[in-house]
This record gives C-alpha cells, structure tokens and sequence, in this order.
C-alpha cells in the first residue's frame, strides 16, 4: 500500500519539476521482453523518456530475428526521430540500418555492436573483457579451492553476446590454468525450458564437471535446477542481472560467482544519447560501465 | 434483413446478388475498409513508403501461400514450410559464403525443397495423415538446419543474393515481383490448366477423382513438391532480406502461412481454393499487424486480433456463405416458379 502510494507520487513528480519538451518520438525495439534483464532495459529507458519529455514507443520482437527486423522498418515508416535496438543478429539489421540512414533517422545499439555509420553509439558493457576478467576471477577460486584442478562445462545461448562472454572467460580460464578441462557445452537458446534439459543432459554425460559457467540468465537458471536435481556439487558462475531466484543458491554457495548488469543503464542511456544527438550535441560512440562481481561474501551489499 | 432472410422473393434480384458478394468477397472488403481506416487513423500509414515495406514483408507470405493453396486444394496441409525456410536458409548462406556461385547455389536449394517437398508428398500417398508427415518434417526439417549450422547464423554479403530480399526495380522491391510473379503463375494453373481442376477433384471428392482414373497418388506428390519448392524460394527471400541465414528463420511461419490461406478463402477440406484470396490474407495480416504498430498499440493485441480474425473470416467462408447462397437459390427457384 505504502509502495504503491510512494510510486504514484514518484510518477506524478518528473512531469511539473524537471521535464523539458523535446517532441521526439523515439523507437525502443526490444529483444526478448519474456527475459527480465530485457524488461528492465525498458524500464530504465522509459525512465528516461518520461525525464526528457520524449514519448517512447516499445516494441517486443519476442527473440525473433525476423520480427525484430519488421518492427524496426515499421518504426522508419513511421517517421520516428530516432531508433534503439538491441540486436538478435546483427546481420539481419544492416538492410533496416541502412533504410534508416537513408530517411535520416539516427540510431543507437544496446549490448551488441554492429558496424555501421549510421549507428551512433553502442550501450553496454564490454562483454569480451568483462568475460576475461570474471574467468581470472573463476580461475583464483578454481586455484585457492580446487587445487587447480577442474572441469568445467559452459552453458551458453548461440547469440554474439554470449559467444563473447565465453571466449573471454575461456581464454582467461586457459591462459591461467592449462590443466583445467573445459568438458562441454550447452546450448540454452536463451530458453529456460531448454537450457534446463541441454543442462541435465551435460552433467549426466559428464560425471566430472565440479564447475559450471553460464553466459546469461535463463542459461544459469537451468543449469543451477539441473545441477540440484542431480544432487551435484558444483560452483556455479554466470552472468546477468540478480533475479530473486539467484539469491536463494548463493546463500546456500552452490552460485559462487555473478555479474551483475545494470540493464536499466542500458535503456536509459540508449534514449538519453539518441535526445541529445536530436539536439544538436556530440554523443560518444561508446557508453559502457563495469559489472559488479557479485559473491557470497558481499551479497548484503549488493543487496 | 431479417424480413428479406426470412422470404427470399421480397429481396430484389441486385440486393440478393449483392448479399451473396458481400459475403463471398468479405475478406477484400475487410482488407479494404481496415486500408481506409488506417488512413484515416495514422497519418504514417497511407505513404509509398509504408506500403512497400509491407508488400515486401507480405512477399514470402504470399509465395508459400501460393503452394499451401494448392496442398490444400487437395485436403492437405504442410506444416513443414517454415522449417524448410530454415533448412534453405543455412544452407544457401553457408554454400555461398564457401565461394559457390550464387546461380548455382539458388537453383541448387530450390531442388533440395523440391526434394523435401516430394518426399513429403511421397509418404503423404503411403496413407499417412498429412499433418502428421509434416509435422515429423517440422521438427526434422529445422533439426537439420541447426544439425547443419551448428545453431550458428552465416551473414550474406553476396549483392546478387541480397537483391532479392531488399533490391527494386522500378521502384517496386524484388520480394513483391517475385511474389506476384508466383502468384500470378499460381492462379494461372490452379484456374486454367488440367492439373488446376485435378488438383481440385482431388480434395473435393477424392474416391470420385480415383474412380475418374486421376492419378491421385503423382498429383499428391506434384503438389507438395510445388509447396517444398516454394517454401525454398521464400526461404531465399528471407534469408536475401536478412542478409543472414539462420537456423530460427521461419519459425511459427507454417502457422502465419496456413492463416493467410484459410483467411483467403481456400477450405481445409479440399476442393475449394483461391489464389486471389491467399494474397488478400497474406496482406490483411501484415496489414493488420503493422497498422497497430504504426498507432503504437501494444504488439501482443495484433496476435489476439489476427486469431479472431481468422475465425470470423472461417464463419464467412464457410457457415455463412452456405447459408446465403442456399437462401438466394431459394430465391432464384421462387422467381423461377
């Protein structure tokens, strides 16, 4: 109740105190809002919307490369001043890139780079080097408490991002401890149903696996519920945002590591770039920021 | 209306015809009424650039519903299309990005859907249901693709292939062209040639058609080797508009390539089937869906608004549409007496 009242007194605020018109209407073209880091991606950049008197239309292509690609031309015919998109594969945007260079219509990309000028500015962490860090991370746990000794198996979805986020984490893991075995590697798809089973499937095919790596939330989430069904002892290491169900295995120190994103930085910034290039301003071609590791030892904190 | 329903001979000879084309022709009126509507509703709507979008977003639509027509002309259906979108998708990307020429490359998977196609087709004539076979093709189909891709998509930067998915000529894009081409050529054998009406006695009343000496067996398998084989050049229009070839191309497009067909008018029980309405649907639901976008509204409503849709534009074509043209016969056989 109190909630409730103290967030309508915070919408109710922006609209008289800080907000400047601006006009614009700006595109926000989601990748998957059935994924919470993606909804508070969306939060964030409607935060910002509401802030600097932009109106925001959101739309969800549902991790469909082709409906991403159909929202974002919809978006050109639409005469928007302006286009975010978090890419699903980077490829299919080049054609609806360039259309919206063509009609003059800016835009900016979330997470995952793509190469093109019309493409202002990228928003997001680097997620090769994060990755390189975590694994370095990874790698002095593996040493202090293993002895050096692991095997590990990665779940990962085939997307740029996490393609990223394991290399990294493999070449950090490899460069510090060649002896360690990396055993196997699944493919959630960034569907919770399937990185569940891809998981089980893993660790029944590799009774050895004392370490497991996920590159994204519904990947982590799947492999931690295989892993307690089989009744494995495993570290757990995964990246994206702290869902309240990943708070529950890190007290019990089955999730031993974790990146924590801040997806609201993301949207927000994403809009806030994009207002500021509408208003004549330099914007950098870079926006990024460092993700916290998040362990058992400082969960409170982050908390 | 009810009086007039209720006594056929009071109604005037134009206000039966009429009645009996408002109902037959409702899809084109509704596509109609919704293109003046959105016009009115968004200003963003009724431009060149718009429509072209959607024409071309309509394209592999149009020209998968092509085939599914006449699968269905025969009372099957495929639910398989979407996965061999897939399958053709990986396949010419990585066969072209492997230096392969693209003229090879595109005749090359065509044959490999026609292949499938038939394939289909083939265990169809066995006794199968085809939903069944196809369904087995859905999940295979796509299972190859990822098999084959190892889940992994293959950018296209060939110009030649990319043309065909955003190029133009005349100002009108290639997907369209390809598509009326398809669909023009569709009508022209479903309406004009001896396999046309085969194909149709075939669905209609097949035990009559084996009775006629048809060969039932080969049309079958002709027909879901023409869908296979459309279901490759729609893949390539995809992929060419993607620039990319990916395992996830397609997915759920069986079941938007299904809707357009039933939308249009051809029955899921064989023997009636129209080309002209396939377009229509194929171009109410991209019409539909991007003039709610275009307004803002909140995406998931376009797929609750296609699904009701489909299922009065179902009670169109089929309850009501027997029931007006009984009740203007009626009519007719009174004037006559």
């Amino acid at each position: 109740m109190a909630a409730a009242a103290a967030l309508s007194a915070g919408l109710a605020l922006p609209q008289g105190a800080a907000a400047q018109e601006n006009d614009y209407t700006i595109c926000f073209v989601s990748f998957s809002l059935q994924i919470q880091y993606f909804q508070k991606t969306v939060e964030g950049a409607e935060a910002a919307a509401e802030e600097l008197g932009v109106e925001l239309l959101v739309f969800d292509p549902q991790a469909d490369a082709t409906r991403q690609v159909t929202l974002v031309e919809d978006c050109i015919a639409r005469q928007v001043d302006a286009i975010v998109v978090d890419p699903i594969e980077s490829n299919s945007l080049m054609g609806p890139i360039t259309e919206a260079e063509e009609a003059g219509i800016p835009m900016v990309t979330l997470d995952t780079e793509i190469d093109h000028p019309n493409i202002l500015s990228l928003v997001g962490v680097e997620q090769y080097d994060t990755s390189r860090e975590f694994g370095r991370y990874v790698a002095g746990y593996i040493a202090a408490k293993m002895d050096g000794e692991a095997t590990i198996g990665l779940m990962i979805a085939s997307s740029e991002v996490q393609i990223a986020r394991r290399d990294g984490f493999v070449d950090a893991i490899q460069s510090v401890l060649p002896n360690v075995e990396i055993a196997a590697e699944g493919d959630g798809r960034n569907i919770l149903e399937r990185a569940t089973s891809e998981a089980e499937n893993m660790l029944t095919a590799n009774p050895g696996i004392n370490v497991v790596y996920a590159t994204g939330d519904p990947q982590l989430q799947g492999a931690l519920a295989a892993g307690a069904s089989q009744g494995r002892d495993i570290a757990f290491f995964g990246w994206d945002d702290i869902p309240d169900y990943f708070i529950a295995p890190m007290e019990e120190e089955r999730l031993q590591g974790f990146l924590m994103q801040s997806p609201e930085f993301n949207g927000e910034q994403g809009v806030r770039l994009l207002v500021q290039h509408l208003n004549g301003e330099d914007i950098p071609a870079r926006a990024s920021y460092v993700p916290t590791i998040v362990t058992p030892f400082n969960l409170d904190q982050v908390q | 209306m009810t009086d007039i329903m209720a006594n056929p001979a009071r109604a005037s000879r134009a206000q039966r015809q009429a009645l009996v084309a408002l109902v037959r022709y409702g899809m084109f009126i509704a596509l109609g009424l919704w293109l003046v509507a959105m016009s009115f509703a968004s200003e963003y709507f009724l431009t060149s650039t718009n429509f072209l979008n959607v024409l071309r977003q309509a394209a592999p639509l149009i020209i998968i519903g092509t085939g599914m027509t006449f699968v269905m002309a025969t009372a099957g259906i495929d639910l398989s299309v979407g996965s061999l979108v897939a399958l053709v998708s990986v396949l010419a990307a990585s066969w072209v990005a492997a230096g392969v020429p693209v003229v090879v490359v595109l005749p090359l998977v065509l044959l490999v859907g026609v292949a499938f196609g038939a394939l289909n087709g083939y265990i169809v004539t066995l006794g199968v249901p085809a939903f069944v076979v196809t369904l087995a093709g859905l999940t295979s189909y796509r299972g190859l693709a990822f098999v084959y891709s190892d889940g992994y998509a293959v950018p296209i930067s060939d110009p030649v292939f990319l043309w065909l998915g955003r190029g133009e000529v005349f100002g009108i894009n290639a997907p369209f062209l390809i598509a009326a081409v398809v669909a023009l050529v569709g009508w022209f054998v479903l309406n004009r040639t001896r396999f046309g009406l085969h194909t149709l006695a075939t669905g209609g009343r097949e035990e009559a058609a084996r009775v006629m000496g048809l060969g039932i067996d080969r049309i079958k398998i002709y027909v879901y080797a023409l869908t296979g084989g459309l279901a490759a050049l729609g893949g390539i229009v995809i992929s060419a508009r993607l620039s990319n070839g990916s395992p996830n191309a397609g997915v759920m497009l069986e079941l938007e390539v299904i809707a357009a067909t039933v939308l249009g008018g051809t029955s899921l029980f064989g023997g009636r089937a129209t080309i002209a309405g396939t377009i229509v649907g194929a171009l109410l639901i991209n019409f539909v869906r991007n003039g709610l976008n275009l307004l803002g509204v909140n995406p998931y409503w376009v797929q609750v608004v296609t699904g009701i849709i489909l299922v009065v534009a179902v009670l169109m074509n089929t309850v009501l549409n027997r029931k007006v043209e009984s009740w203007a016969r009626a009519a007719k056989e009174e004037d006559a007496a």
